[in-house]
């Protein structure tokens, strides 16, 4: 049906597929660590049934849940999201900027197809690779969690595995905007590392310590912020807050990147 | 001469961002810190957290050092400036090769009347003043950061800190080094290089969650070198000469491979 899409979809299966084997070993390997821990888990909440209840209220935790897999992982899958932001803006910086670099946008753009059509398709070729490998690896986490780990909650563990996709479309679509503004991209690999650590170093700060006045403004700057599963522990679902800035950032950079790549003068040969 | 004024002055700029970055993030973090250390806290908080499952406890340097001071909040946080500088020197090391291939800069180069192996040894000359340079300033930034923040002196610690970091950024360099000349397409090298920063770093956490667990003699620890210039371990044991000889040569011996394989290296036009 559209060959641009068919194409792009074809060249960077390989990849995704090798980056989704990595992942699932990654994550499989963290949850038979959380296996290993949970005798020592055991023993400490019969510890804790040690301690009146009044105590443990002024802690501020809720420790019948501290410990609980879904925190656990929900602290651990940064590194999962990491790697998984980094492969988004790797595949956007390939795929939008290839024929730029290989000195191919006049083969490819003098073919009887609008630019905003070409994109699109190249767009979705990316954005549906990413959502199949979400989908696979929240399947494999899921099933490989609720046979390891006895008694973990599906729908809570589920939701905590949704901020994997979140941290996909901000990265990618953050990505997509940037290779369509700038004008040429010398190692489009490195700028996009070089930008998800960015976000990540901020992201490690606002981890780090307490927060004061000055330090709370720095938790809007980071991307892995908006989608931090953390925040399960304490609602039900993802602030409301946050996931505006989600769809605003897809949203916007969406937009903004059609717009400036329809305006913008592709340099050939 | 010309060229390494070339190579020093292409690499200054990003250095320059980088560093500004790296600075940025241990102000930052003691910044962030500075609530806990020096309050000793009530006992029944430090009797509670000390209970902890051992797993959760070794993640977080819980009982193995002391919160109160400066130094045990900076082995938590050493092992993200770590992560951040071996970013850094993998970077650097692909631009040491795979940059003038994908801007076809390469053949210029090349077909000056100078050999190989002066172009290679330049760059990597270029790369370790660079390393140098970052664990030195490094070392001032900790001294002046503890020192303005929590009016704490400690020169000791802060030499280790930056001679751990020396080592690390040493064998990211000479292994990304080794990955570019050894695999021809720059895309595959340079994702390759991005992986092994990523896994040796989750070694690290799994060496740290599972210390006291019969799953500690299976994990692959001295794969990676975040381990080995560990913070707690450069804390409590200082700098062992055993260890550093045998990185040495570990650096000396890959990027010797790397310049035997540079020589027959077949570049892409």
């Amino acid at each position: 049906m559209k060959n641009v899409y068919r194409y792009e979809f074809k060249t960077n299966l390989k990849t995704v597929l090798i980056w989704l084997i990595c992942l699932m070993l990654i994550s499989w390997v963290l949850i038979v660590f959380y296996q290993s821990a949970m005798l020592d888990i055991q023993e400490f909440n019969k510890f804790l049934s040690g301690y009146s209840e009044d105590i443990l209220k002024a802690f501020q935790f809720d420790f019948s849940s501290l410990f609980s897999f879904e925190n656990y992982f929900s602290g651990i899958i940064l590194y999962i999201n990491l790697c998984l932001a980094i492969q988004a803006s790797i595949l956007a910086f390939s795929i939008f900027t290839k024929e730029l670099k290989l000195k191919l946008s006049d083969y490819l753009y003098s073919k009887p197809l609008t630019r905003t059509s070409i994109l699109s398709q190249k767009f979705m070729a990316g954005f549906s690779l990413l959502f199949l490998e979400f989908i696979l690896l929240s399947a494999f986490n899921l099933a490989v969690a609720n046979y390891l780990i006895p008694g973990i909650e599906i729908v809570k563990f589920s939701f905590v595995l949704l901020s994997m996709f979140f941290v996909i479309i901000v990265f990618y679509s953050f990505s997509f905007f940037l290779s369509c503004a700038i004008r040429k991209w010398r190692t489009p690999s490195v700028r996009g590392i070089e930008i998800v650590m960015v976000f990540f170093v901020f992201k490690i700060v606002n981890n780090i310590g307490s927060s004061n006045d000055f330090t709370d403004y720095i938790k809007y700057i980071s991307f892995f912020d908006y989608s931090d599963p953390r925040a399960l522990t304490l609602n039900d679902f993802y602030s409301y807050e946050n996931l505006c800035f989600i769809i605003a950032i897809f949203v916007i950079s969406l937009i903004l990147g059609f717009m400036v790549f329809r305006k913008k003068n592709l340099q050939s040969s | 001469m010309n060229l390494l004024r070339k190579e020093l002055k292409n690499g200054f700029k990003e250095f320059f961002w980088w560093f500004i970055g790296y600075g940025v993030l241990v102000f930052l973090m003691c910044f962030k810190t500075s609530a806990i250390v020096g309050v000793n806290g009530n006992q029944q908080m430090i009797a509670l957290l000390s209970s902890f499952p051992k797993a959760f406890r070794n993640l977080f340097g819980l009982g193995i050092v002391d919160f109160s001071k400066v130094e045990g909040v900076y082995t938590i946080l050493f092992m993200y400036m770590a992560l951040v500088a071996a970013f850094y020197s993998s970077i650097m090391s692909f631009n040491a090769v795979s940059k003038e291939e994908s801007m076809n800069t390469i053949e210029f180069l090349y077909v000056k009347p100078v050999s190989r192996n002066r172009i290679f040894l330049t760059k990597i000359i270029s790369g370790f003043f660079y390393i140098i340079l970052f664990s030195i300033l490094s070392y001032f930034v900790v001294l002046y950061s503890t020192d303005y923040i929590f009016d704490y002196w400690m020169e000791d610690f802060a030499l280790y800190l930056s001679i751990g970091l020396f080592f690390i950024m040493g064998i990211f360099y000479s292994l990304c080094l080794f990955i570019s000349v050894l695999i021809k397409n720059n895309k595959t090298a340079t994702t390759l290089g991005f992986a092994s920063v990523i896994i040796t770093f989750i070694i690290l956490i799994m060496a740290l969650t599972t210390e006291d667990t019969d799953l500690y003699k299976w994990i692959p620890k001295f794969l990676s070198p975040f381990w080995l210039f560990d913070a707690r371990g450069l804390l409590l044991e200082g700098i062992s000469i055993v260890r550093i000889s045998q990185v040495s040569s570990f650096i000396i011996f890959s990027t010797s491979i790397s310049f035997i394989l540079h020589r027959n290296r077949d570049f892409l036009g």
